[in-house]
């Protein structure tokens, strides 16, 4: 090619981009330069932010988000949120790639003549759908979860088109909670959890650090409560293996669909041991009695552990007692929650730990019975119209009854934001837009409202939830045109007076709690659990994946880049495997088996999960497809599947397993755990481990670094870090970490700034999860390897790391103890549209073959130094802080000036669990861990 | 005028070369041929030391040199501190001073032994003169 | 002024001369016009070497140094693993030719020229793997420092800098110390060639004929050049070593790698000096010129660094047990039990285990068993590098971070362009350069 042929193409292909970023459907926009600052204030390079709400699932967390050049571009929580106050889970930080995903639907689709669904017009999908309401027969509307105005506007849709109002369907319905807590309390809601000030908390099944609840408002009540200290212990009741369990002080594995037997024997301890009123006791006689040796001998569960735990339940003084999840999503549950419920009951929990005045509203959540009433209507074909809004009850239940019967509705109307298995049989699909585009507003718990408005325009021919309703509304001629932001402003103005110009400002508004705790009514439970023993064999539990919840965000690649913490694997599905399971099946990690029950089947490569007793095999909600049984006693969908049959087919399928090792293997990778010692030495105690501040001079020939004003420094509490990993996709976003892939994945290209490592213990028993990013050591090994500078230590004690110069040998890579530095093996910043818009303009992207690796946020001290300097000043506490210690929902990490004898930083490595990570070889990083165990985990 | 003896054993050459020596010839008058070292004509004809071992000594001494000061220069041209370790350091440079000493010092040799033995002789190149087998006496008289 | 002098008769009477004459004429021979086999095979290797390497390499550079299997933690693969294999077999070249003539070694002068020759395509081979294995092969020319606007210089603390001044000086060294040896060699290649042929050997003997100013610095050049050869030998092998030892991974941080190094260096050189020479003495019918004599004592010589080599193994073993440092013993009781335990032992069995029947002196006077061997231990000594290099950061002092590398298509493409590269040299070198010192075996006729 010569240059006038380069030249040409050139201009064909800017003149094709162009042509392309010219949207015909949209009104045609003007580019004016930034020569003259937009009145709006919105000045080029400058961060505005934006308060909304989280809706990446029903907890509602406030969102505070980021906005460059008028695109979101990093979503923090909100600080002062009463829910989550600053913190964002692994979920919600994801949200950008929800927003940015390639699977949005990008404008309304319709069913050709041939079946496939085809592009339309909004113009011609809507009377479409107002025809069809016409058409008559029984329309319904199945939605998820909806509060606050779309919840009051669907009502009203309701009302004056005459689509009924199916109960909205969430996998996770909270039904056998809310079951107890209606027959018990009176109330039919799922309670907020408070360990604020607890002693002692007991969780049975609910996976209050994952998905239970909202994890991120547990994890920071968690924190106080560590930081106020006291004795504190927690104890966790499960069948299988979870973060939360690992990160309780005590893991007690009860066979699957045992756990009443563990509550009951709790129950009459308690009842034994604490002052009842008369109408607890009558409760409590109603209850079977289950012996500790009658328990330990049906859950498996050693006597002591029951005993420990009911003696310290007995004796707490503020206990807080909740079960859900796993635990109750069996046909038993209701057993467990009614218990759990009584226990709350006798231990005087409601109104201090357990908060029904700031429950979470679920009442127009159905259960599964309600599906399955639904199926029965469908398959009897009295359903007319059926729209689906933001529901994906194919994928979520990977029922085939109901998919089928789905086909026997009149005319599907399909609302969603990303293309999925129930969409694909719509005749109609609707497009939504994100809540980074819509206005609108959420309710998190009772009495807080959060506002969700737009950050950006919408990327695509997409219309807002109430928008969309409003539309149709006014198609069928039933209310006049109107939009939505126009109806939440009247609802916000009408319900909350001038306090609603707040809600825009601030992002929520909180009127307080409203009632108090309910107190016990009459209830007539029949308990079966003691009628048979729970059935031997092997079983398979389907957990809530901390990643994405019910299986709801597991299309997004960021969440599918970062490792389960239990397992490590990424991108691929698989089955947790025990150890001894897997050793009598003879099989090891990525061997294949075949797991079967009644008709269906999966083959999954293994993933040994220690601490998953005999004969329990689980997967995770969202990667398996597995039949969502249910309970009909509490409608409950079922996490146990029963009658499994397991065979190993023989196959070895590569699996994208990230950890190179479950154990610490005698390594002293866990902080203040030492290296084992080997041959003469074995047995002497380790000189090194400890936390040495200043000056190495004792292990270094060099003297000691000289930093003029600042070393940047981090911290972190291993009591506090739950391992939710909701920090390394705020680092991933933050830091536009590239998304390398599965195949990349396959062959050990990961490419985190920062990550989990978990360790077992070599039984099983307990785990540590051990969050680990580039240590910025003083003395950095990865420095003076490198023969062209690209890597060096500047005067702030930041190991910088130079992209433009990296020639990449690798041996900065090689030479990290830690194991820190990334690679970019390929050019990974290939992403499609509008993928291509996930990214942070502050951060260069990072070409083919150059090293990356955490820089401690560099461009957050950047603009705090700005900010700093303008104000003739030096940078203070509390200035910058980076993305992974902004999100961590259990304050776990703290970011400093380590010069600073005020800092945050500065206290916590001068603390006396402060050590650091492979102390004895000198590095003197810059990363200090807070080791475990700070005395008050009894 | 030359007068040339042409040998075809080693010992006749070194035999007939001596006698010639003793005889009173000046060395720098005579000139050898030999199709491999021969190192007892060197004693012989009690040659000068030769000038590559200068050529390698310089050389040799200036690569050193270069090695240090060509290191330290650049490290404190524009200081960027690596590993906390001093940005002049000694150890390491060594290898690169003594790398330089080598290669500065073999080249200046090969050098030397171009301009000592009046290489390359374009003469003998473009010419018929050819390298023989056989052991040659040239006696430049008058 | 001098006659010119009447060429000389192809026989002569005296016995010495006509001893010489025949050292002359075999290894002139050896030069004959090459024949069709010849340039199949050449032509074979050089199609090898532009599709295995250069096409590859091309790819590799199109798609990102991705497509070979370096990874986390293993960013180092087979490409280290080959150049230390070459810098490994050059090291030999220069060893046999510098060292053994200080020590006035007689039986170097029937291998010298072969391994010198072999020194100078060996690096050439090494040099080309620090650029491929680069991640921006094409900034290749920023290790080198050159003044530039940005005014950035590199890092001489870096052993890969030293790396680049080490390996470039050893080939500069290589080359000008070949070529010097050739050059009374030239001289005597033009006496027997016509034509154009005769107008390149008589340049590029830059006007030698036998004179006693020649003589006289030729001896000192020589001798000044194997003094400055021989230490750069071994600090060249201990400079790559290094790169190793100056990290702080278990299994490569080592005091004991220089010396460990230079002895494989030499182990490797010697095995491959003898898989070349023994077929070429053969087929070029170099039998009087490269007696078995002279091969014995290179077994020995090869005897001698596997009993080094093999000490240095267990040694290895011993000190990592004695640390009792997890780190370090753990690497190496994963080497001889883990992942890679087929390439240890498969190392071990081919440099301790092949090379002791060499004990039996009826053994190193078999070419046909000395073949063999040598073969074994170039197999070996590329797997002792494998294990150093890729075992090593395997499993490194983090557990979550260990993994496995594999080689993948493209990284044993290259390998194998490397080697149809190294073969298309030396057979051009075989029937365009006098493949033994005649003038050196000359010397050894009384």
């Amino acid at each position: 090619m010569d240059r006038r042929d380069f030249l040409r193409w050139v201009g064909v292909a800017s003149g094709a981009s162009v042509l392309a970023g010219c949207d015909l459907n949209r009104k045609s926009e003007k580019l004016i330069p930034y020569l003259v600052p937009p009145e709006d204030g919105l000045i080029p390079g400058e961060a505005t932010f934006v308060a909304t709400s989280c809706t990446e699932c029903p907890a509602n967390c406030g969102v505070n988000a980021r906005v460059r050049d008028a695109r979101p571009v990093k979503l923090e929580g909100l600080a002062g949120h009463p829910v989550n106050d600053g913190a964002l889970c692994i979920r919600g930080q994801a949200g950008l790639n929800h927003l940015y995903s390639v699977d949005r639907i990008r404008q309304p689709l319709m069913k050709d003549a041939a079946g496939t669904l085809a592009p339309a017009t909004w113009e011609q999908a809507l009377p479409r759908i107002a025809s069809a309401i016409e058409a008559g027969g029984e329309h319904a509307l199945l939605s998820g979860r909806t509060s606050g105005s779309l919840a009051a506007l669907m009502d009203e849709f309701s009302a004056r088109t005459g689509v009924r109002r199916l109960p909205e369907f969430e996998l996770f319905s909270y039904a056998a909670v809310r079951e107890a807590n209606r027959a018990l309390f009176g109330v039919a809601v799922v309670p907020s959890l408070s360990p604020d000030d607890a002693d002692l908390v007991v969780t049975v099944g609910a996976d209050v650090l994952e998905t239970y609840g909202n994890p991120v408002a547990f994890s920071r009540a968690l924190a106080r409560r560590r930081d106020k200290g006291g004795r504190f212990a927690w104890y966790h009741v499960e069948p299988h293996a979870s973060l939360t369990g690992f990160k309780a002080s005590h893991r007690l594995v009860a066979r699957p669909g045992t756990e009443a037997h563990v509550l009951s024997f709790l129950l009459h301890y308690v009842a034994n041991h604490r002052p009842l009123d008369a109408r607890t006791a009558a409760h409590v006689s109603r209850v079977p009695v289950v012996t500790a040796e009658r328990a330990s001998e049906i859950t498996g569960i050693a006597r002591e552990s029951l005993d420990h735990m009911a003696e310290a339940l007995a004796r707490a003084s503020n206990p807080l007692l909740v079960a859900g999840g796993v635990s109750v999503a069996h046909d038993g549950g209701l057993d467990v929650a009614h218990l759990a419920a009584l226990i709350q009951a006798a231990c005087g929990m409601p109104g201090r730990t357990v908060d029904f005045a700031r429950a979470t509203d679920y009442s127009r959540v159905g259960s599964m019975a309600d599906m399955d009433r639904l199926a029965q209507r469908l398959e009897a074909g009295r359903v007319g119209m059926l729209m689906l809004f933001r529901v994906d009850p194919v994928a979520r239940m990977s029922d085939e009854r109901f998919a089928k019967a789905l086909g026997r509705a009149a005319f599907l109307v399909g609302v969603g934001d990303m293309m999925n298995a129930t969409l694909e049989r719509c005749d109609v699909v609707l497009p939504l837009s994100h809540a980074m585009e819509s206005w609108g507003d959420a309710e998190p718990v009772a009495g807080v409202l959060n506002v969700v408005q737009p950050a950006m325009t919408p990327l695509f021919d997409t219309l807002s939830d109430g928008d969309v309703l409003l539309r149709i509304m006014a198609e069928a001629g039933a209310a006049p045109q109107t939009s939505y932001q126009q109806y939440v402003a009247d609802r916000w103005a009408r319900e909350y007076g001038p306090g609603a110009g707040d809600l825009v400002k601030k992002g929520y508004v909180d009127r307080g709690a409203t009632a108090g705790a309910p107190a016990l009514r009459e209830a007539d439970h029949r308990f079966g659990f003691n009628a048979a023993a729970p059935a031997g064999g092997p079983v398979l539990v389907v957990a809530p994946s901390l990643r994405w919840y019910d299986g709801r965000g597991e299309s997004l690649e960021l969440l599918r880049e970062i490792p389960d913490p239990l397992s490590t694997v990424t991108w691929d599905a698989w089955v947790s495997v025990g150890s001894e399971t897997a050793a009598s099946l003879g099989v090891r990690d990525e061997d294949e088996l075949e797991l079967r029950a009644g008709g269906w089947a999966a083959r999954l490569p293994v993933r040994r999960q220690p601490g998953l007793a005999r004969d329990v095999f689980m997967v995770q909600r969202g990667v398996v497809a597995v039949p969502a049984g249910w309970s009909r006693v509490s409608g409950e969908g079922s996490a146990l599947v029963a009658d499994l049959t397991v065979q190993p087919t023989g196959r070895r399928v590569r699996t994208t397993i990230v950890s190179g090792s479950f154990t610490e293997d005698g390594r002293g990778a866990v902080p203040g755990r030492h290296p084992a010692h080997f041959g003469p030495l074995a047995g002497m105690t380790h000189g090194g481990g400890e936390a040495v501040h200043g000056s190495r001079e004792d292990v270094s020939f060099y003297p000691a670094p000289n930093y003029p004003k600042y070393r940047w420094a981090m911290a972190i509490d291993m009591d506090k870090c739950t391992g939710c990993s909701a920090c390394i996709v705020a680092c991933s976003v933050e830091n536009n970490v590239p998304m390398s892939g599965r195949e990349q994945h396959l062959r050990g290209r990961e490419m985190q700034w920062i990550r989990i490592e978990p360790y077992y213990a070599p039984d099983g028993s307990a785990a540590d999860f051990v969050p680990t990013m580039c240590q910025h050591c003083d003395y950095a090994p990865c420095e003076p390897v490198c023969p062209v500078y690209a890597t060096y230590h500047n005067d702030e004690g930041l190991n910088a790391q130079v992209y433009n110069r990296c020639v990449g040998t690798r041996y900065c890579g090689n030479n990290c103890p830690y194991k820190q530095r990334r690679f970019n093996f390929f050019d990974f910043r290939e992403r499609r549209h509008p993928l291509t818009l996930m990214v942070n303009p502050d951060v260069s992207q990072r070409g083919k073959g150059v090293m990356e690796k955490c820089t401690f946020c560099v461009q957050r001290i950047r603009k705090a130094r700005d900010v700093a300097k303008d104000e003739k000043r030096d940078i203070r506490e509390g200035d910058v802080t980076t993305a992974c210690a902004q999100s961590c929902p259990g304050n776990a990490i703290v970011f400093g000036n380590l010069l600073d004898e005020n800092s945050q930083v500065y206290q916590w490595a001068h603390d006396p669990r402060s050590t650091r990570l492979l102390e004895e070889l000198g590095t003197s990083p810059a990363v200090f861990y807070l080791k475990k165990g700070n005395g008050h985990d009894a | 005028m030359t007068e040339k003896f042409v040998f075809e054993s080693e010992h006749d050459f070194l035999h007939k070369l001596e006698e010639l020596v003793k005889g009173g010839v000046k060395p720098k008058d005579i000139e050898i041929r030999a199709p491999h070292p021969v190192h007892d004509a060197e004693e012989i004809l009690d040659m000068k030391p030769s000038i590559v071992r200068t050529f390698a000594l310089v050389g040799g001494l200036a690569g050193a040199a270069t090695g240090y000061l060509f290191t330290s220069l650049t490290a404190l041209d524009w200081v960027l501190p690596v590993g906390n370790k001093p940005i002049v350091g000694i150890p390491p440079y060594t290898v690169i001073a003594f790398e330089l000493m080598v290669l500065f010092g073999g080249l200046s040799a090969f050098l030397g032994f171009l301009v000592g033995s009046r290489m390359p002789a374009v003469r003998t190149v473009i010419s018929n003169d050819e390298f023989v087998d056989s052991f040659e006496i040239h006696v430049r008289k008058g | 002024m001098t006659h010119k002098t009447a060429p000389v008769p192809a026989a002569a009477g005296h016995p010495a001369s006509e001893a010489r004459l025949q050292i002359e004429r075999d290894v002139i021979s050896a030069m004959q016009k090459p024949g069709l086999a010849y340039w199949a095979l050449v032509g074979f290797c050089a199609m090898v070497f532009v599709v295995c390497l250069l096409g590859a390499w091309a790819w590799q550079i199109y798609k990102g140094i991705g497509v070979g299997g370096q990874q986390n933690p293993v960013g180092w693969g087979i490409y280290i693993v080959n150049f230390v294999f070459w810098v490994g077999i050059a090291h030999s070249g220069t060893l046999i030719s510098a060292v053994l003539f200080l020590f006035r070694s007689k039986f170097r002068a029937s291998f010298n020229r072969a391994a010198e020759a072999m020194t100078v395509i060996a690096v050439m081979c090494a040099g080309m793997y620090p650029l491929i294995h680069l991640g921006r092969a094409w900034y290749f020319f920023w290790l080198l420092p050159y003044p530039n606007q940005r005014l950035l210089w590199t890092n001489f603390k870096s052993p890969l800098e030293w790396d680049v001044f080490a390996v470039s000086t050893y080939l500069t060294i290589s080359v000008v110390f070949f070529y010097v040896g050739l050059i009374p060699d030239f001289a005597i290649v033009k006496r027997y060639t016509k034509g154009f042929s005769r107008h390149v050997y008589s340049a590029l003997s830059l006007g030698w004929v036998g004179s006693k100013r020649q003589w006289r610095n030729y001896n000192m050049l020589y001798a000044l050049l194997a003094g400055f050869a021989a230490p750069l030998v071994l600090s060249v092998h201990s400079v790559v070593s290094w790169d190793f030892a100056m990290g702080l991974v278990p299994g490569w941080h080592t005091t004991i790698f220089a010396p460990y190094f230079v002895a494989g260096a030499i182990f490797s050189g010697c095995a491959m000096v003898l898989t070349l020479c023994i077929p070429m003495r053969k087929i070029q019918k170099l039998e009087r010129v490269m007696p078995i004599d002279h091969f014995e004592k290179l077994a020995k010589t090869m005897l001698f660094t596997s009993m080094i080599v093999g000490y240095a193994y267990i040694v290895e073993f011993l000190l990592a047990y004695y640390s009792g440092n997890v780190y370090e013993f753990g690497i190496f009781a994963d080497r001889a039990t883990g992942h890679y335990k087929y390439q240890y032992w498969g190392m071990v069995f081919c440099n301790m285990i092949v090379p002791l029947p060499l004990f039996i002196k009826r053994l190193r006077r078999s070419l046909a068993y000395l073949f063999i061997t040598s073969i074994f231990v170039n197999i070996g000594m590329w797997l002792e590098r494998f294990v150093i290099i890729i075992t090593s950061l395997s499993k490194e002092f983090v557990p979550y971070a260990w993994g496995t590398y594999r080689p993948q298509p493209v990284e044993i493409s290259i390998t194998i362009g490397t080697f149809a590269f190294f073969f298309m040299m030396f057979l051009l070198f075989a029937k365009f350069l006098p493949v033994v010192a005649i003038t050196e075996k000359k010397e050894e006729v009384h």
